[in-house]
């Protein structure tokens, strides 16, 4: 039985035959042409509106979402001035295929490297690669079968093609992209398991074989027969309290009252992004207030944590004036956004403060992007100024992870940001598709960085927290109460599975996971050791 | 103007413009955009707006082939519109 692994997706498993998508065209070798460069740009300009045409056409029959990536693909490809750059290279004697991937390298040249604008070059040079296969009559309109179930293995997939699955679609196989590239976000979205960054997965996967996908284990098994997928993941039975406390992951009112159907005691992570983004000033002190009291009236019973503005970076604000930066994500991002402009934090606290007092609930606060004991110290003051009592820092650097013993006395709780905390311990930009594996949140220096998170705020009488998205894994959410985390927290989806996990198992079991999944020399090897030490 | 839109001169705005620009050249007047009078380029062209990559909260010149002062108003206050588009 063939094994092959990557990075999951979920926490489901699905049977399924594949369906192999087979390598997308080739840029074709540069060639002079034998036709007039008339002739040469008539078929060109077919060519483009035949691509348009059946992106439009499939943009149709999307979801709003994904219609809106299509149409803006294809009012791209019939943008006047792709013929313009490739009359040129048609003058100059070039064939039409030469000519389109010519012109459109010109544009994505000029693209690439760009932290916001890179990842639109290969969009782009899909756009012209599609063009290619027109011109060349490859039939490259990809038709995903619609009776099932099929499991969908393909080097990557576009949203044209993603915007094709239907229920027959059980679980997708890729063999490039990372947990946030397009595939790993629209597979979430459809609740269905996903195998992403699976080396080989094209060259060694056969066309219409039976293959589970376990996507909690990471794993797909080869020419499974449907009765295989007994036994992959593993179901959990109740006997206690959880080791470690499961709270929630909201951003709005309405996540607060989805999350309060759960189990989850409390919010471990409230973003108040949302109100920032999307507007061209900032959000005034009633209208922060109201939002902040609505989670407040709606979360379930326990500590409520609110997160102040992570904003740069990913999200950058006009209103900041912060600026262009060549690395926003080393940039003015999270709390430093205080030195440049003071009052967006002292507007949040006051209207933490006020939403406390309206509700007669307590808040708890929590700044992001923490590098030093002076500003954790800092933003302690002021949260505590304002009367909020319970004051925490985030841990995403690692710098902060070698000074946490000095933050006794000055933060109640440190939290630690697994998705930030890995891009900054692995020097992997998130965003960056081919650092992906780097990412992997089994990685065992991140479990290590955990568990010295855990003894060294321990020591200093700090509670710790996990609200990445990590801990929705529930298999790492019990590493991660086994290296000593008190509190995990996820979005509101995951909270009963996490929970079965966490009421199964005692915290000295859990210490047993936790230590065989740091003897894993690699992520995959961690995973293999934890859940072999899981007991059933 | 400023670019308002939160990831800056990107795939929606862009498109507006694209569109906005399309048809006023119907009518006969251009609109040309970027960040200095020497490097406009034609706002009908997503590709080429793109490739300013400008982000949010630059500001960016816009350049109207009009000389009708009403029009050219009414006409700014959609291309600031397409700007803050996300």
């Amino acid at each position: 039985m063939s094994t092959f692994s990557g990075i999951g997706v979920g926490d489901s498993s699905a049977w399924g035959k594949t369906f192999v998508l087979g390598p997308k065209p080739k840029a074709p070798l540069e060639a002079k042409s034998t036709i007039s460069s008339e002739a040469e740009q008539k078929r060109l300009v077919k060519a483009i509106a035949e691509v348009s045409e059946y992106l439009a056409d499939t943009a149709s029959q999307a979801d709003e979402m994904t219609a809106e990536i299509l149409s803006a693909l294809s009012a791209l490809v019939q943008d006047p001035a792709l013929i313009e750059e490739a009359t040129v290279h048609l003058n100059d004697g070039w064939t039409a295929e030469t000519s389109v991937v010519r012109a459109m390298n010109s544009f994505t040249e000029l693209l690439a490297g760009d932290d916001l604008f890179g990842e639109r070059v290969a969009d782009l040079q899909d756009l012209a690669l599609q063009v290619v296969a027109r011109l060349t009559g490859q039939d490259w309109s990809v038709s995903i079968p619609k009776v099932g179930p099929i499991v969908v293995v393909a080097e990557d997939l576009s949203p044209a093609e993603t915007a094709q699955f239907t229920d027959a679609v059980v679980a997708v196989i890729t063999q490039g992209g990372g947990p946030t590239s397009h595939t790993a976000i629209i597979c979430r979205q459809r609740s269905i398991p996903a195998l992403v960054a699976v080396a080989g997965a094209l060259e060694n996967i056969p066309n219409h074989t039976g293959i589970v996908v376990d996507a909690f284990k990471g794993e797909a098994y080869l020419s499974a027969e449907v009765t295989d997928l007994v036994g992959a993941g593993k179901s959990r039975t109740r006997t206690g309290k959880p080791i470690a406390e499961v709270k929630g992951n909201v951003g709005s009112v309405a996540d607060a009252k989805v999350l309060a159907e759960t189990e989850a005691s409390g919010v471990g992570l409230m973003r108040t992004e949302l109100l920032f983004l999307s507007r061209s000033t900032a959000p005034t002190l009633e209208e922060q207030t109201e939002l902040y009291a609505g989670v407040l009236n709606e979360a379930p019973s326990g500590e409520v944590i609110f997160r102040t503005l992570d904003a740069g970076s990913d999200k950058p604000l006009p209103y900041l004036g912060i600026g262009r930066e060549e690395n926003p994500s080393l940039g003015v991002r999270g709390y430093r956004i205080n030195s440049v402009d003071a009052g967006i934090l002292d507007t949040q606290l006051k209207a933490l403060a006020q939403a406390q007092a309206q509700t007669g609930r307590e808040v708890s606060v929590m700044a992001p992007m923490i590098s030093t004991v002076a500003e954790a110290s800092d933003f302690a003051e002021l949260a505590r100024g304002h009367g909020i009592k319970t004051v925490g820092v985030m841990v995403e650097t690692p710098s902060i992870c070698m000074v946490l013993d000095q933050l006794a006395g000055i933060v109640d709780f440190v939290s630690i940001g697994t998705n930030d905390l890995s891009q900054y311990l692995f020097a992997a930009d998130r965003q960056n598709s081919g650092v992906a594996a780097l990412l992997n949140p089994w990685q065992p220096a991140l479990l290590k960085t955990i568990e010295l998170i855990c003894q060294q705020a321990n020591l200093a009488g700090i509670k710790v927290g996990v609200c990445g998205e990590a801990a929705a894994d529930p298999l790492l959410a019990v590493v991660m109460a086994g290296l000593g985390v008190q509190s995990v927290s996820m979005a509101a989806p995951a909270v009963t599975k996490v929970m079965d996990y966490l009421c199964s198992i005692s915290t000295q079991q859990a210490e047993q996971v936790a230590q065989a999944a740091l003897r894993g020399m690699n992520p995959a090897q961690a995973k293999e050791l934890a859940l072999a030490a899981l007991p059933n | 103007m400023p670019v308002v839109a939160k990831v800056g001169l990107h795939a929606r705005p862009v498109a507006l413009l694209a569109k906005l620009a399309t048809e006023l050249a119907a009518e006969g007047i251009t609109v040309r955009i970027g960040r200095t009078v020497e490097a406009l380029v034609d706002a009908k062209s997503s590709l080429r707006m793109l490739t300013l990559k400008i982000a949010s909260g630059e500001e960016v010149l816009v350049e109207l082939g009009t000389t009708d002062a009403a029009r050219a108003e009414s006409i700014f206050t959609q291309v600031a519109e397409a700007l803050a588009a996300d």
